[in-house]
């Protein structure tokens, strides 16, 4: 039981990873209809932007290194503006093309992210560290080392992904429901020609979008980086399981990208865990099929639910 | 210039081509040294792995381009192809040329049953269902190694020149003109279903399900027969692969094979034989570059990587995208047919979307006439100032 | 107020508009008539700023407005009520009324504002959680209208607002248009093929045909000539 408590703990947080890629996903996918490809590659840009602040090396010259808050912050406005830009300058000029088109491009973007970080730092895995631990009210934040749940035991870095998750979640929500941007970005991604007859500028909603995705994707980078080591094939895992995130939950639900992450995050866990030998005596499925019990779990879901869990069924006018 | 009729052009084009691809390729390597454009054996060996590229790239084009079924796991269809010509060759004693379309059929029969779930699917749900699919791919191959050899792999034995052709070719060409036999009989069979009810039906669907349906076409049949068909071309593809590359294994069949298959017909150009062929022939050139993208960091004094070619795949990707948006065949095609090219336009349009506003000659503002249209003067509405109001009745 | 003059419109190679020229004079209803497909949307959305004329000039308040982009022509003061509403459709009624009111700050009149279309369409209060998309096609139409007023536009123009609407409701929506008109001073440019109810309201009407204006007078003179009468009156 502890075991799986335990289990089920550590897949939330990886978990709450896959979530949040998966919600830089549907970000993009809801307001501009593009399946970004190359949101793994982004996101593993940044973090390396992140790590060039942190340890001061950049082709080879030295530059001072700055305190972890201080980069963190200083990527999340890089990734800003790199969103931003990629989409006046990548995606604008094929808007309105067919979708394969656009889905090309991102691949293409993939290539360019993957061969600019390896160009930059080297393929070298690097080490990146944890956000510095924090006490406040007696109470520690961040930082390394595990707590006590019960007869579970779970890293305070896990537990840090898990929260920051959660508040970006919530914060994003917050800002799409209640503020005036939040809902000029949502009557853009429903109806853009409307929009522009309210003078909504169409093309700032569609930046801001992209420059939103790209700083979740960056938080992500830096949170799964410590665990999985920086290199540029970093976030090909968590891309993967990202989108089958998205589309378990519906692509264009931002909380059920979050909860399709936490579903498959478990999943894969738990998977890998039960079907070991000591468990179980398969022969045709075992610990390293716990990939492809995640993706048959999707597969399921979806011929049930065809747009995903909370997906909404698009209602094409004839 | 001769003048010539279009059917004659064409004609000529078609003779030119065969001439090309039945003695060029194979034998030019045979021909005196001041004869350029020689094909070596590495260059042949490019040749067959194009055309066996070229046959997955027309079946995912008939899936895709002409059906409109994104798939993002046809790598999943080649691999069962591949690895059940491989197993009948290699533990069952099959002779190749029976592997082939048996791998073939078998795997249009797989692709049926991944169809009829498909039917449930659309655009990115059903991308990812089948990036899933080619997911899964290497991990299911290696699990029943019983049967698929595992990990290992599977090393099948190149072909040898019957002793009937001995005295004319050697082995490298004759998997050439096994891989240019299926990849032609394969083209044709493509060419006959676009033109036939079963192409129009496919685009019907493509263009409008609801349509389609409305005019008595069943989607479901189709659909899913185009999965079909697609698979059954990605199994020969398969068959053709053992042959051409000699060695099967898990790692021939990661994702990102699948992901090249769709970037291949869509920068070749989509719903478009040619289209496929074009595309092949680029994705497997395309590393060619790299020596060269080197070669010039290196004179630049710039550090070299091999990452290097990777971004500069990437951007061209971009650029063919934003520039050729319907792919090297609609630009060849509108080239042939000496349109304005659509690359000017495109150049312009790029930099107005990015905020630069290009010069370009505008047509003459319109005058003010105060005559109407027909030149009858028009009878303006009254002011406020006039004093009229409600509804004009006198 | 409004001076179009002389616009050619093309959507790509087609030539939709063959050199249309009308005027809306400030604080009057002018109604543009004429079948499908004669280019009355095709008007509109030029004068919004969705299209671009390639010849011919567009004019407002005496200022040039041809060339400029559709977020800055609705800064000016125009605003539209596009055919098929457009509605935010996964958005409540509120949602929806909150956006036509974007760019403006003044927060107290907006206030008021809301006030005032609640007022002619009671029902959008009842509704204010709704969403859009569950309103009833009168509804979404009156959403539509009042979606437009928060713009406190000084032109307003309306696309086919009776497309699909049973008569007794058009009649309603007409009446409150008039009202609109009457006390918020605002000028209307009414696009629409219901012929009888327009120029019952309307001082002035141009009828359009495959892209050009072949009458333009009166409503009064319009509702006794012979062709407008047998075309479009059905009397």
């Amino acid at each position: 039981m502890e075991l799986f408590l335990q289990q089920v703990l550590t897949g939330l947080a990886t978990g709450a990873v896959y979530g949040l890629v998966a919600l830089a996903i549907v970000l993009i996918y809801r307001s501009t209809d593009v399946i970004n490809f190359a949101q793994g590659q982004m996101a593993m840009f940044t973090t390396f932007f992140a790590w060039m602040l942190l340890s001061g090396a950049f082709l080879g010259r030295d530059i001072h290194p700055l305190q972890y808050w201080l980069a963190f912050f200083l990527t999340l406005a890089f990734a800003l503006i790199m969103g931003a830009a990629l989409e006046r300058i990548v995606v604008r000029p094929v808007e309105g093309r067919p979708i394969l088109t656009v889905v090309i491009v991102s691949l293409g973007l993939f290539s360019v992210f993957s061969g600019l970080a390896g160009y930059f730092w080297g393929g070298q895995p690097k080490g990146f560290p944890k956000p510095p631990e924090v006490h406040v009210a007696g109470i520690k934040f961040f930082g390394s080392g595990s707590l006590d749940i019960g007869p579970a035991v779970i890293s305070y870095h896990d537990l840090t992904i898990m929260v920051v998750a959660v508040g970006i979640m919530l914060a994003l929500y917050a800002f799409f429901q209640y503020t005036p941007i939040g809902l000029g970005m949502r009557a853009t991604a429903q109806n853009p020609v409307a929009s522009r007859l309210m003078g909504i500028r169409v093309g700032n909603m569609l930046s801001l979008g992209w420059a939103l995705s790209a700083a979740v994707g960056a938080v992500g980078g830096m949170l799964i980086a410590p665990i999985v080591l920086l290199q540029p094939p970093m976030m090909l895992g968590v891309l993967l399981y990202a989108f089958a995130a998205a589309v378990l939950g519906g692509m264009d639900s931002p909380p059920g990208a979050v909860v399709g992450g936490l579903i498959l995050g478990v999943t894969e866990n738990l998977v890998g865990t039960y079907t070991d030998a000591k468990y179980i005596h398969v022969d045709w499925f075992g610990p390293d099929m716990k990939l492809t019990a995640a993706l048959l779990v999707i597969v399921l879901v979806l011929m049930v639910r065809p747009t995903g869990l909370f997906g909404r069924k698009h209602l094409r006018r004839v | 210039m001769l003048r010539l009729e279009a059917r004659q052009r064409r004609l000529l084009a078609f003779l030119l081509l065969a001439f090309f691809l039945v003695y060029w390729i194979p034998f030019s390597n045979t021909f005196p040294d001041w004869v350029p454009l020689q094909f070596g054996s590495f260059r042949i060996y490019q040749a067959s792995k194009i055309a066996m590229w070229a046959v997955v790239a027309l079946g995912l084009n008939l899936l895709t381009g002409y059906n409109g079924q994104i798939s993002l796991g046809h790598g999943a269809f080649v691999a069962v192809g591949g690895y059940t010509a491989a197993i009948l060759m290699v533990d069952h004693g099959w002779p190749f040329w029976a592997t082939i379309p048996v791998a073939g059929v078998f795997t249009g029969a797989v692709g049926f049953g991944v169809g009829v779930p498909a039917l449930r699917l659309t655009g990115p749900y059903l991308a990812v269902a089948t990036l899933a699919l080619a997911l899964a791919t290497p991990q299911i191959i290696g699990k029943y190694d019983n049967l698929t050899h595992g990990a290992q792999g599977i090393s099948i034995p190149p072909l040898t020149t019957p002793g009937a052709l001995d005295g004319i070719m050697n082995d490298t060409q004759y998997v050439y003109f096994v891989a240019i036999l299926v990849a032609a009989i394969m083209t044709f069979i493509a060419w006959n279903i676009v033109r036939s009810r079963l192409g129009r039906a496919f685009i019907a669907i493509r263009d409008s399900e609801i349509a389609a349906q409305a005019m008595g076409i069943s989607v479901p049949r189709f659909k899913t027969m185009a999965f079909a068909i697609s698979a059954f071309y990605a199994g020969v593809c398969g068959g053709l692969y053992i042959q051409v590359v000699n060695f099967v294994s898990p790692q021939s069949f990661e994702v990102i094979q699948s992901i090249n298959y769709l970037t291949t017909i869509v920068v070749g150009g989509l719903a478009s034989i040619l289209g496929s062929i074009l595309g092949a022939a680029v994705f497997v050139l395309v590393p060619e570059i790299n020596p060269y993208i080197n070669n010039l960091l290196e004179t630049f004094h710039l550090p070299t990587a091999e990452t290097a070619s990777d971004v500069l795949f990437g951007t061209s990707l971009i650029l063919v995208m934003i520039f050729m948006p319907l792919g090297f065949a609609g630009f060849a095609r509108r080239l042939t047919r000496l349109q304005p090219p659509l690359v000017m336009g495109s150049i312009s349009n790029f930099f107005e979307q990015v905020g630069l506003k290009m010069r370009t000659i505008r047509s003459k503002p319109g005058g003010d006439s105060g005559e109407g249209p027909a030149g009858r003067p028009e009878k303006r509405p009254p002011h406020a100032s006039d004093g009229e109001k409600g509804d004009g009745s006198s | 107020m409004l001076r179009v003059v002389d616009i050619h419109v093309a959507y790509g190679p087609i030539l939709a508009l063959h050199g249309v020229s009308l005027e809306v004079p400030e604080g009057g209803i002018v109604t543009l008539l004429g079948p499908n497909g004669a280019g009355k949307s095709t008007t509109l959305r030029t004068i919004s700023g969705l299209m671009h004329p390639t010849s011919g000039t567009i004019e407002f308040e005496g200022k040039r407005t041809d060339r400029l982009a559709a977020e800055q022509v609705v800064s000016l003061g125009i605003s539209q009520v596009p055919e098929n509403r457009q509605l935010f459709a996964e958005l409540t009624v509120m949602e929806n009324l909150r956006l036509g009111a974007w760019g403006r700050h003044d927060r107290n009149s907006m206030r008021s504002d809301f006030e005032q279309v609640f007022e002619y369409f009671p029902i959008l209060q009842q509704r204010q959680k709704q969403v859009a998309g569950t309103l009833s096609g009168g509804e979404q139409q009156m959403l539509a209208i009042g979606r437009g007023l928060m713009a406190r536009p000084r032109l307003l123009m309306l696309d086919e607002p009776s497309l699909g609407l049973a008569p007794l409701v058009t009649r309603e929506i007409f009446e409150i248009i008039k009202k609109i008109n009457d006390e918020q001073k605002v000028t209307i440019l009414l696009v629409e093929q219901n012929a009888n109810l327009s120029l019952e309201i309307a001082q002035y009407g141009y009828v359009l045909e495959t892209g050009r204006v072949v009458l333009g007078d009166t409503s009064a003179n319009l509702r006794r000539s012979e062709s407008v009468r047998q075309s479009y009156l059905g009397y």
